[in-house]
């Protein structure tokens, strides 16, 4: 059992967001209770009903618009944007149009630590809800995908912190698909890490 | 004219002890001192200190009694603060060391001095906050890059970059990272660049900056350097 609990998840994070400023170090053991909780919730998922593990046919069948043409709107949803994008970046993981409004979207967020219902054309808030959990797991996914292709560890990043944030929030997440899919992106994100300590000859006790 | 502003924190510590450890003379001191309680440090901290030739244990306005300087304290903290703006426009700087601490909005900036900051990372690659570690991560080592403040983040006109390997101990954020700050602010003086004068346009093509890194991200970093 670990001595320390990973604390970045212990508040809500949509509600009390975190910077992450000045973080302390913990040694090695901190490694240890993040691997433990991320497995934890892992577990968790696993037993929801109707737990199915995740597959890119959950984005294959959608009927949406293009996602440039999406953005050109006076207000848009952010959610419509999301799966547009993440379904260009399934067909075509190297698609260039998609990718700086993926990361004007990133920069948002790791500003505000809030990703809203609605924005306008100048990608200006446009909405005053936030707590839509589906927008931040098609973020992460969307970080994934370009840590996939690109190794960027600014991707990787915002990528574990969108995580502790759906972590934090988990019960929000009641919809058969986000529950695979964030199992997905759990996963994904505890094989980069490993990856990572690997090459970097990291051996955690 | 050279000056330095300073302020009660680890960074300026570090930047006047190493300027006075190598008989750099300042033309001016600025000392912006809101009497806040200052962190203390382990003998261990204190001892890897003493070994890159600092003592991150004394405080900025001991090192300025001891040493005998004259300085000029404000009773803020604020680098666009109106009284140290009409301040330094009176003493008319040619350059002034910025150790951090605030953005430089343009009534500052416009004020014919020219901020040098040190940023620690190796521009255009490493822009950004908590550059530092994300460096020690992809490239096994750390770099600073000294430049002339302009209204955008980390794109002013550069007067030298250096490449640092990595700590062998675990205190970068206190130590480490404010050492390799101050010996390239060092090298500027003994290089003489200021007089020369020849400071390199950046690229600045790759604008997207780095954010603060994830803790998970720092300890593998922090692990990276003491394995």
């Amino acid at each position: 059992m670990n001595k320390i609990p990973y604390q970045y998840i212990q508040n809500n994070l949509l509600t009390t967001p975190q910077n992450y400023q000045m973080s302390s170090y913990e040694g090695p053991d901190f490694l240890i209770s993040y691997q433990f909780s991320r497995r934890k919730i892992i577990t968790e998922l696993e037993k929801m009903p109707d737990f199915i593990s995740y597959s890119d046919n959950f984005f294959s069948s959608q009927d949406i618009s293009d996602a440039c043409v999406i953005i050109k709107k006076n207000k848009f949803s952010t959610n419509e944007l999301y799966h547009s994008i993440i379904m260009e970046l399934i067909n075509n993981p190297k698609n260039i149009q998609v990718i700086p409004i993926i990361d004007k979207f990133l920069k948002k967020f790791e500003i505000r630590k809030k990703i809203f219902l609605n924005y306008d054309n100048e990608i200006n808030i446009a909405s005053d809800e936030f707590k839509e959990i589906q927008n931040y797991i098609l973020l992460s996914f969307m970080c994934l995908i370009r840590y996939q292709v690109t190794s960027d560890l600014k991707y990787l990043n915002t990528f574990l912190k969108l995580n502790d944030l759906i972590c934090s929030a988990k019960n929000l997440i009641v919809n058969k698909i986000d529950i695979s899919l964030f199992h997905y992106l759990l996963q994904a994100e505890m094989k980069y890490i490993l990856k990572l300590l690997d090459e970097l000859d990291i051996w955690l006790e | 004219m050279v000056g330095i502003i300073l302020t009660p924190d680890n960074r300026s510590k570090v930047f006047i002890q190493k300027l006075i450890s190598n008989k750099i003379k300042l033309e001016h001191i600025i000392f912006m001192n809101k009497k806040i309680q200052e962190k203390s440090f382990s003998e261990n901290e204190t001892k890897i200190s003493k070994s890159y030739g600092f003592d991150i244990s004394e405080s900025v306005i001991q090192t300025l009694v001891k040493n005998n300087l004259t300085y000029k304290e404000f009773d803020f903290i604020d680098i666009n603060h109106p009284e140290l703006i009409k301040y330094i426009t009176k003493i008319n700087l040619d350059y002034c060391i910025f150790t951090g601490g605030g953005i430089l909005k343009h009534q500052i900036l416009n004020l014919g001095t020219k901020f040098i900051h040190l940023h620690s990372g190796i521009v255009p690659y490493y822009r950004g906050s908590t550059c530092f570690y994300y460096s020690i991560l992809k490239d096994d080592n750390c770099g600073v890059s000294a430049y002339l403040m302009d209204e955008n983040l980390d794109t002013g006109d550069l007067i030298l970059q250096l490449n640092f390997p990595k700590p062998s101990h675990i205190y970068l954020d206190d130590i480490y990272d404010p050492h390799i700050r101050s010996e390239t602010l060092v090298a500027i003086f003994r290089k003489k660049l200021l007089e020369k004068k020849k400071f390199q346009k950046q690229d600045k093509s790759n604008s997207w900056p780095f954010f603060i890194i994830h803790p998970v991200l720092k300890h593998i970093a922090i692990l990276r350097c003491v394995k």
